[in-house]
């Protein structure tokens, strides 16, 4: 077990609604607590060597102690990123400029950009996004900090895919990672469902961008495989994920989805309850039980479905998570109707 | 008015012997230079006039170099003219002369263009020197200089007057000059007149005189009267270069620019003083060249914000370029 990267959902507060999240924006916020963090940076550092601490959210930048997490984090050494949408962004840049050693330590920001003009982008972000996902990159530009894109990729966008990888480049993104949409279990699924040989044809785009482009072409786990086996990252325990409930979790894939009530498989404990360690054992348990059943089903020949070849939506499938088939999604729906409504947001 | 015989612009001497025009360009130019008392010796450039009812001859044995708006730029090796069919203005490099021919007839054919040629003239001299221009406003805030880039009408001066609010100091509006000594780029002011339509004049609540518009329906107002900052004749420090369209939205957006693109934009800006028999071009194209590699680029799209509510718009575009005013 590597454990080189520590990843914590810091929040599941955020601004926006967008059609492909994964968290319910009907829910009360929850914040994981300061002293949690503190805890699972120490612990880590000690007994795993991990050097690296990622935040996700919800929107990171909404939990209400976020400098004081990031200090947690450099304060031990940690090198640090995080994922954002972008917005209020003149926010960021003064938690950064604030503390010279948050910005030294920063390796990059990662923003969501879902669309190569306004229009796309808002349609399926919120309105006014773009525009601020633009002075977001503008700020790192002017700051000289790195910044990467997110793009999650479906049928509302994927047309603008070369596009999106040329925006990125003209920005000064050092990278554009495209990430295949996963079943969310509400009904936007339908709308911006791909069939898989829709994403094998999406992988190929992707490709050719990547040989086109000067700055880095990425995609992360879940996008199709010849071979049926597949370790992903996370399964080599590389990272480690910690959600906002402050689990230890399999990814942040599997994190605020509709899930099987009676289904806890891929919960690997609560770190109120146990230590790091004991929890980092106890995932490495999981793990083999996964492979374990996955190279049986192989063994009787059940992988059958062109999707079992998508790593990430075998393993949605296997956990009792929302998944895809080649009718569309599959598997529990959102608990709550998703709230088209903005919640009030702090700060 | 009692002129000064020498000035120092930009430490490059300039002497002014006779006597100036009517609506001298440069009067206004050099009034914030310090006057230099010089004695006999001879100054870096020499400036010249001299008046005559009939039109000045256009130059038969010299190559056309450049057209730009109503004169016509002619060159070889230690020789260029400016003329307007009327008036010319021979610059002489070896010598460091500037003289201006002028005839009446050209004002009144075009007015505003005998103007228009002596900044001409004395731009291409100040190349002799290492100095080239930029079609650019400038401003300064602290430790950053702005620099605003662009055509006509794409909304540089509205720009220019709504960030200078924020502003400590002031460059020029339309031309800002610049030195590359092989490391750093300095920026030199240019304190010309500013030029202003209707609508801006309007929006900033600047007064004009209505019987002084030009042919391009603008005014013509000295700096100190329309900056709310003093002038800064230079800058060395930070440098971001923004590049603004005219989008008509209602507010304001931002977005980084390649540095190619950018340099791209700032040949299309320089386009008549980097063309191909213009003096010192290399030079001018490795200036322009190391600007944007050592400057921060962006591309403005205009909103209304920035004439509807000045003083926050342009705020909010100052924090997206990372100037905090
Ligand atoms: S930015 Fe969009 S995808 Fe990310 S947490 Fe907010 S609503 Fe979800
Ligand atoms: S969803 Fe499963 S297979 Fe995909 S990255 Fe997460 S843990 Fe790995």
């Amino acid at each position: 077990m590597a454990g080189d990267w520590i990843t914590f959902e810091l929040t599941d507060r955020c601004q926006l609604t967008c059609k492909h999240c994964l968290r319910d924006p009907g829910k009360r916020p929850t914040d994981l607590p300061l002293p949690l963090v503190r805890s699972s940076l120490e612990q880590a550092k000690c007994f795993l060597r991990s050097f690296h601490a990622a935040f996700t959210g919800g929107e990171p930048v909404l939990h209400p102690e976020f400098s004081a997490i990031l200090d947690a984090a450099v304060d031990l050494d940690y090198t640090w990123h995080m994922v954002t949408n972008g917005q209020r962004f003149e926010r960021v840049i003064d938690t950064l400029l604030e503390r010279p050693l948050r910005k030294e330590k920063l390796t990059a920001l990662t923003i969501s950009l879902d669309g190569a003009d306004e229009a796309t982008h808002d349609a399926i972000r919120s309105p006014g996004s773009y525009r601020e996902v633009m002075k977001a990159a503008s700020l790192c530009m002017a700051h000289e900090i790195p910044f990467a894109f997110n793009t999650t990729l479906h049928a509302k966008n994927v047309h603008q895919l070369e596009s999106m990888g040329l925006l990125a480049s003209q920005l000064g993104a050092d990278r554009i990672s495209f990430i295949l949409f996963s079943a969310t279990g509400t009904k936007h699924d339908a709308e911006l469902y791909l069939s898989a040989r829709q994403w094998r044809n999406v992988m190929d785009r992707i490709d050719r961008l990547a040989e086109a482009l000067t700055i880095r072409v990425n995609i992360p786990e879940g996008f199709h495989r010849k071979q049926p086996w597949h370790v992903c990252a996370p399964f080599t325990g590389q990272q480690i994920h910690v959600d906002v409930h402050g689990r230890v979790i399999l990814c942040c894939q599997h994190a605020g989805i509709p899930r099987d009530p009676n289904d806890n498989r891929d919960i690997v404990g609560s770190l109120y309850e146990m230590n790091l360690a004991e929890a980092c054992r106890r995932f490495l348990g999981i793990v083999h039980r996964f492979q374990e059943d996955k190279m049986l089903a192989m063994e009787r020949g059940e992988l059958k479905d062109d999707w079992d070849y998508f790593p990430c939506n075998y393993c949605m499938k296997y956990f009792g998570k929302p998944y895809w088939t080649s009718e569309g999604a599959a598997g529990p729906s959102a608990i709550r109707a998703r709230r088209k409504k903005r919640l009030p947001v702090l700060g | 008015m009692n002129l000064p015989r020498f000035v120092s612009f930009h430490d490059v001497v300039i002497e002014r012997p006779g006597e100036s025009l009517d609506a001298d360009a440069f009067d206004a130019l050099f009034r914030p230079f310090e006057p230099q008392n010089c004695g006999n010796s001879r100054a870096d450039i020499t400036i010249v006039v001299e008046h005559r009812k009939e039109p000045f001859p256009v130059p038969s044995d010299l190559p056309p170099i450049f057209y730009f708006g109503h004169v016509q730029a002619y060159g070889a090796d230690d020789v260029s003219v400016i003329s307007d069919r009327y008036s010319r203005l021979d610059l002489r490099f070896d010598k460091k002369t500037l003289t201006m021919g002028l005839c009446p007839q050209s004002e009144k054919s075009l007015p505003g263009v005998t103007q228009a040629m002596q900044h001409l003239g004395l731009g291409l001299m100040l190349r002799e020197y290492g100095i080239f221009g930029l079609h650019a406003a400038g401003i300064c805030f602290g430790e950053h200089a702005l620099l605003l880039i662009g055509d006509c009408r794409v909304g540089k001066t509205t720009t220019t007057l709504a960030l200078s609010v924020h502003a400590t100091g002031f460059l020029g509006d339309d031309r800002v000059l610049f030195r590359n000594d092989g490391k750093t780029t300095t920026l030199f002011s240019y304190p010309r007149e500013f030029h202003v339509d209707d609508e801006t004049a309007k929006a900033f609540a600047l007064s004009v005189d209505p019987s002084a518009r030009s042919m391009e329906g603008k005014y013509a107002l000295a700096p100190e009267h329309v900056f709310r900052v003093p002038h800064q004749p230079r800058h060395r420090g930070p440098i971001t270069l923004l590049f603004p369209t005219i989008l008509g939205d209602d507010t304001s957006l931002v977005v980084p620019m390649t540095k190619a693109r950018a340099y791209g934009e700032l040949l299309v800006a320089s386009a008549l003083t980097s063309v191909q028999g213009v003096r010192h071009r290399q030079e001018n194209l490795d200036g322009l060249e190391r600007l944007v590699n050592e400057g921060r680029t962006f591309e403005v799209h205009l909103g209304r914000d920035l004439l509807q509510r000045p003083e926050q718009a342009s705020k909010e575009l100052l924090r997206a370029v990372g100037v905090y005013p």
